[in-house]
């Protein structure tokens, strides 16, 4: 079985590494653990080993490339296998780069042929390299929106923006002459800590201003009618915690709900990236856990296949994990779908922002009673808000609907739910 | 939680010989024949070249040629530093998991292992910032003190990082192409002011005085224990092992 290598996802903010050193080389024998790659990030030098035994195929990244994390960068296989070349051909193509919007000035600048002579430069247009010479920004920590991930002159100043914000609002006044803006706020009230956006929060603020600006939201409602769904769970709590020792809560509920509709509705278990769109063959279930310094989104993998018990005991492990902060790179990566539910905190409803790449975004309200009307007389029924917001450049109303109509269909007649997979 | 090692006594000045004790306190730590550990060493005149950084690019060979400077590449990231007897280093070794950084990102585990440095110089009444892109960089009054690199193996964490006292700024501007006009370019280390404990301070200061504040900054912040401890002979072993073939052939310049 061919095993890939990928640039390996150290902790919930690393956005990409530099290869500094191949330990062995293509058509070397390699053994599982042993080290086979040596990457820098954060100026820590990583050895990452390799994840199965066999000859270090084929090597797609050279030493001295910045690669985004996640990329494949080569391929394990047995002495007799063949990595098929489309296989090949997909994972060049991821590492040539995003397709973002190349901005004016890096389509006019040609690099200078001297440039080109010094191998491991990083890819930036000259005007980068000026403000980042000038002001002692290292580029190989600056992420580049250019085509092929080459850093652009905004992309420098970007960062220096948050370098400075960071500086300003976490040192001493005499230090640095803040931004304008950053003055504001830390002149402004004496008694509160300026905190630098850093760490974890640094990289939400990343994702969700991305999504925000460039994700075309529109958001759909509805209320769902959890009587039924309430009386079935508060049964099966004391048999599900017999058998698997652990408490059926109402995201559980919704975790198999929405897997079974995303089977029936494939266009919202999708990933875009402004260019394609990418349906899953498996549903990937990210479950919105909140910190007191951010937010986790530990992924429940291939959610699908699993059975109500199954959904309970995995994602409790899950959300456990995330709490302490121990999720493995593979258990926060690759989700196609988001569930966040607020109500354990006591809110209606509310509008959640999409988890780039994915498509949409459930957004889980607080189960009240409410009056209704069944059957011509007036009942007391446990009513709650779900809002889903989807990518209009991936998904119509008409399915986003639908596919909200049968999570609600799904959850108001809960017998389903128990169905094997 | 049990005593760390404090490694305190400076058994070489050689940069070379002192990297491959700091690599040879890793392997030992992987075979965990020993305590997380805490060192402090100190080199003759080097200047020490980040792991992906190309030496030429980073020093100016000829002046390191006439004032007899070693030059050595380190197997941790980061930038190019000079070092001399007036710049002390500390390392910190220990286990991917231990309470103290467990769970954290490579970025945050640079303030909790900084943060002992940090608590040193505010014993001396200074008020010092860290930053965090890149990682690792201690600032007092807007210039750099300290810098700090790690090397992760296996699941061990190796921390080590620099503090000047009272270095000979004078060849420090000297050696590095980072503060060279006509060769900054190729540097691809980050460019920062200086300063030294003893500009801070504004007197003399010596390096035991830096140390016990030091080691009283890493107990509280960190909340550990330390013991004193020596060097053990397996760890000298390797010391020797990888000194003889990394750094013996590696001759540069």
């Amino acid at each position: 079985m061919v095993v890939e290598v990928i640039m390996p996802k150290l902790g919930q903010t690393m956005e990409k590494g530099k290869i500094v050193r191949w330990l062995k080389k293509e058509g070397e024998k390699v053994e599982r653990g042993e080290p086979i790659l040596e990457i820098e990030t954060d100026k820590a030098v990583l050895e990452v080993e390799a994840r199965g035994s066999g000859i270090l195929k084929k090597v797609l990244a050279q030493e001295g490339e910045v690669v985004p994390v996640t990329k494949v960068i080569g391929y394990i296989a047995k002495e007799d296998e063949e990595i098929p070349e489309t296989m090949i051909q997909r994972a060049m193509a991821e590492l040539k780069g995003v397709a973002a919007p190349a901005p004016a000035e890096t389509a006019q600048v040609t690099e200078a042929p001297s440039e080109k002579k010094v191998e491991r430069r990083i890819k930036a247009s000259p005007l980068a390299r000026k403000i980042a010479r000038e002001k002692g920004v290292d580029l190989t920590q600056v992420v580049g929106t250019g085509p092929g991930g080459r850093i652009t002159s905004k992309d420098v100043l970007d960062y220096l923006a948050r370098r400075e914000a960071a500086k300003a609002a976490a040192s001493a006044p005499a230090v640095a002459a803040p931004k304008p803006e950053v003055a504001a706020a830390v002149t402004g009230i004496e008694e509160v800590q300026a905190i630098p956006i850093s760490g974890i929060r640094h990289a939400i603020a990343k994702k969700m201003t991305y999504s925000k600006t460039n994700i075309p939201h529109f958001y759909i409602s509805t209320e769902v009618d959890m009587t039924e769904a309430a009386k079935m769970r508060s049964d099966l709590i004391p048999v599900i915690e017999a058998k698997a020792g652990v408490r059926l809560s109402f995201t559980h509920l919704l975790i198999k709900a929405v897997a079974m509709a995303l089977k029936e509705y494939p266009q919202l278990n999708a990933t875009c990236d402004g260019e394609n769109i990418r349906v899953s063959k498996d549903v990937n279930i990210g479950i919105a856990v909140g910190l007191e310094d951010g937010l986790i989104v530990p992924v429940l993998k291939k959610a699908d296949t699993m059975d109500l018990v199954q959904i309970a005991s995995k994602a409790e492990k899950l959300v456990a994990k995330a709490r302490e902060r121990k999720l493995s790179e593979d258990e926060f990566t690759g989700g196609t779908f988001t569930i966040s539910n607020l109500g354990i905190l006591d809110v209606d409803s509310f509008t959640a922002i999409i988890n780039p790449p994915e498509v949409a975004i459930l957004a889980v309200g607080k189960i009240r009673d409410k009056p209704a009307v069944i059957d011509g007389e007036i009942k007391v029924r446990k009513k709650m808000n779900i809002t889903l917001s989807a990518d209009h450049r991936a998904v119509d109303g008409v399915t986003a609907a639908r596919f909200l109509g049968r999570v609600k269909e799904l959850l108001e007649k809960p017998y389903s739910l128990l169905l094997p997979p | 939680m049990p005593p760390w090692r404090l490694l305190d006594s400076e058994v070489t000045y050689d940069a070379a010989k002192n990297l491959a004790i700091d690599e040879a306190i890793l392997q030992a730590r992987i075979k965990k024949v020993v305590p997380p550990t805490l060192r402090f060493w100190r080199n003759n005149p080097s200047v020490i070249v980040g792991h992906s950084q190309r030496i030429r690019a980073e020093v100016n060979l000829e002046v390191c040629m006439k004032e007899k400077i070693q030059v050595v590449k380190r197997f941790s990231g980061g930038g190019t530093v000079y070092h001399d007897l007036g710049n002390l280093n500390y390392t910190i070794v220990l286990d991917f998991d231990h309470p103290v950084v467990r769970g954290l990102d490579v970025a945050e585990s640079y303030r909790i292992l900084c943060s002992g440095l940090i608590k040193g110089l505010e014993y001396f009444g200074l008020s010092p910032f860290i930053d965090f892109i890149p990682p690792g960089n201690v600032f007092v009054r807007g210039k750099k003190i300290s810098g700090s690199a790690q090397l992760r193996r296996r699941n061990v964490i190796l921390h080590h990082g620099t503090l000047l006292i009272n270095s000979n700024l004078e060849i420090l501007k000297k050696v590095l192409t980072a503060y060279d006009e006509r060769k900054k370019d190729k540097s691809t280390s980050v460019w920062s002011p200086v300063t030294r404990l003893r500009d801070e301070l504004n007197r003399q200061i010596s390096i035991d005085e830096v140390k016990r504040a030091l080691i009283r900054g890493f107990k509280e912040s960190l909340g550990i224990n330390l013991k004193k401890g020596e060097i053990t002979p397996l760890e000298n072993e390797i010391a020797s092992n990888i000194y003889r073939n990394k750094y013996l052939r590696r001759k540069e310049s």
